[in-house]
């Protein structure tokens, strides 16, 4: 690595570190209940890294806002879709089928 | 050293009866056995599903296709039909699908021989390779420094001659970077060319399958071999399959374009834009004008691919809950907890970091984000369809830096992102590009370059990469 490419590192790690700590308060408030709604439970270490990761991708999130989006639709996938019609298998169920339908084992009491 | 021969090589032999599947196989089995206790390419070998195929291949002597016996390798989130298929997740490490991905079928009616499941960064998203729940890959040029991703073990065992070829996914540069950290061709096709059914991913608007060899003709033949319409895919296209037509001819008048703005970004290592800026000189030697654009719009790009492709990953891997299949914890008291515990011990850091932020964008209705990032990937791909008016192609490099040593990595997430500034543009606009090897930097790693074009126009790149190729020669 050239010089310049460890000054630009050095710079940029101190931009960051900038702007972490002016919205990590907010991500704290978040985090919780974000594991809720995605239903993931973290361990306390990985909700740290987790907190400090989501503070950078939310700083980068502002530059579309740069860009003049007046009289622009967005983009939802780049090709046509075609919906796809199966019919219905069952395999191997027999010993689950009653009266039509199926039965399906009891997971959680 | 059969297993050192390129595919159109091992097809003119076998045409020949020059060497015998069983021996290009047993090459290539040796060579995993050998090699790969150290560089991780594979999560599961099918050696003896290999040597059945071969030796019936041999039996029946008539070869069907030009892949008939040659022998390839799988990402591990491509459903194959009574083969584990892990993602190189806890989630899934005892899966077995009970049907395969057409892209599979498709390689098997092609008389291809099966060598195994190749590891990647955990249910595709990471740039690594270090993601992976088994173990992580290393780049064959030298083991302490990464392989890239997420489809690590598709190039590396490439590289490190344990596959003739391998298949690989991308979605934000999954085949693209890890190529060129590899030293090998990677195709990223025209979103919708090969099909998806039985591809285990995690942003649908994003991903498309494709292969990686050791030479970009090589790359034409597997490319022709998997693509075309599959009434099973909602985004399968019918389109034109040709990908040899123009491969011979010459470059003589063609333009290419360089985007300003990321020649002007200082995160480029001084290594890479010496290659790259080589890459030029290359090409004017063929007869190429080579061009330097402006492309404003690219600097959304990274950001909208974040935004886009994580609130696409939330909603599908919601599906891995413990209930259907998968991993599932072992104690919990109610159904909030089983999904809750489940997903805590069944996912990786870099996958629950995404689905997190996927969960924050697709809740946060204040600045509406996501809605911003696909306003942003329409301006972009407007800008693309512009250039690809005047030019045949857009060249770049294929990742600021070369393949970074493990324990190294950049020190924040906005660092480690950075790597895929010159990936992201393309999946966002579903365009086709071909990542190929250059040179190596001072510490003898890869350096690559990403050769991209206007939809369907999968032939340029391979007609550009052929004649480059045979200008540069193939890295060793």
């Amino acid at each position: 690595m050239d010089a310049l490419f460890l000054i630009n590192f050095a710079l940029k790690h101190i931009y960051d570190i900038f702007l972490t700590t002016k919205v990590l308060e907010v991500i704290i408030l978040d985090i919780t209940n974000l594991e809720k709604l995605a239903k993931i439970r973290l361990t306390e270490e990985e909700r740290k890294e987790i907190e400090k990761d989501l503070a950078y991708f939310t700083t980068m999130l502002e530059d579309p806002f740069k860009a003049d989006t007046s009289n622009v639709q967005g983009t939802t996938i780049v090709s046509h879709t075609e919906n796809v019609y199966r019919d219905d298998l069952v395999e191997d169920f027999e010993d689950l089928l009653f009266d039509g339908e199926i039965i399906v084992p009891r997971i959680v009491e | 050293m059969p297993n050192r021969l390129s595919i159109s090589e091992c097809i003119k032999l076998l045409d020949n009866r020059e060497i015998k599947v069983t021996e290009l196989v047993n090459a290539y089995l040796r060579e995993i056995e050998n090699r790969d206790e150290e560089i991780n390419a594979f999560i599961t070998v099918t050696k003896d599903e290999a040597l059945e195929k071969a030796e019936e291949l041999d039996r029946k002597g008539k070869r069907i296709s030009p892949l008939s016996g040659i022998p390839g390798g799988i990402k591990d989130n491509i459903c194959t039909k009574n083969i584990n298929t892990t993602c190189a997740s806890k989630m899934l490490k005892d899966f077995v699908p009970k049907y395969s991905a057409t892209v599979y079928e498709r390689l098997l009616d092609n008389d291809f021989v099966m060598l195994g499941k190749l590891n990647m960064d955990e249910f595709a998203i990471g740039g690594g390779g270090e993601y992976s729940y088994f173990k992580p890959v290393k780049n064959p040029y030298n083991i302490s420094h990464m392989a890239g991703g997420s489809s690590s073990g598709s190039a590396a065992s490439v590289a490190a001659f344990e596959c003739a070829f391998s298949l690989g996914t991308d979605t934000g540069g999954s085949i693209l970077k890890p190529s060129s950290y590899c030293g090998v061709v990677g195709m990223k096709p025209t979103f919708g060319t090969v099909s998806r059914y039985g591809v285990v991913g995690f942003a649908p608007s994003l991903e498309q399958t494709g292969p990686i060899t050791r030479t970009v003709l090589d790359n034409a033949i597997v490319l022709s071999k998997i693509a075309g319409h599959d009434e099973k895919d909602p985004c399968s296209i019918k389109r034109d399959l040709d990908f040899l037509q123009d491969i011979d001819k010459g470059l003589k008048g063609l333009k290419i374009a360089v985007p300003k703005e990321l020649m002007d970004m200082d995160v480029i290592q001084r290594d890479v834009r010496k290659c790259y800026e080589k890459s030029f000189e290359i090409f004017k030697e063929l007869g190429c004008q080579v061009d330097v654009v402006s492309m404003p719009s690219l600097q959304y790009s990274l950001s909208a691919y974040y935004a886009i492709s994580s609130s696409e990953s939330a909603s599908t891997l919601a599906r891995y809950d413990g209930i259907r299949y998968g991993h599932r914890t072992e104690e919990y008291s109610n159904i909030e907890e089983l999904y809750e515990k489940t997903r805590g011990e069944g996912f990786g850091i870099d996958v629950k970091k995404r689905i997190l932020f996927g969960t924050f964008l697709l809740v946060e209705k204040e600045k509406n984000y996501l809605d911003k990032a696909r306003k942003a990937r329409t301006i972009l791909m407007n800008e693309y369809e512009r250039l690809f008016k005047e030019y045949s192609i857009v060249l770049t490099p294929a990742s600021p830096i070369t393949a970074p040593a493990f324990g190294e990595k950049q020190s924040n997430a906005l660092e480690k992102y950075y790597e895929d500034i010159f990936t992201t543009p393309i999946n966002l606009c579903g365009i086709p590009a071909l990542s190929m090897p250059v040179c190596k930097d001072s510490n003898g790693l890869p350096v690559g370059i990403i050769l991209s074009a206007r939809h369907y126009d999968e032939k340029t790149l391979y007609r550009f990469g052929h004649a480059f190729e045979a200008a540069r020669g193939i890295l060793k």
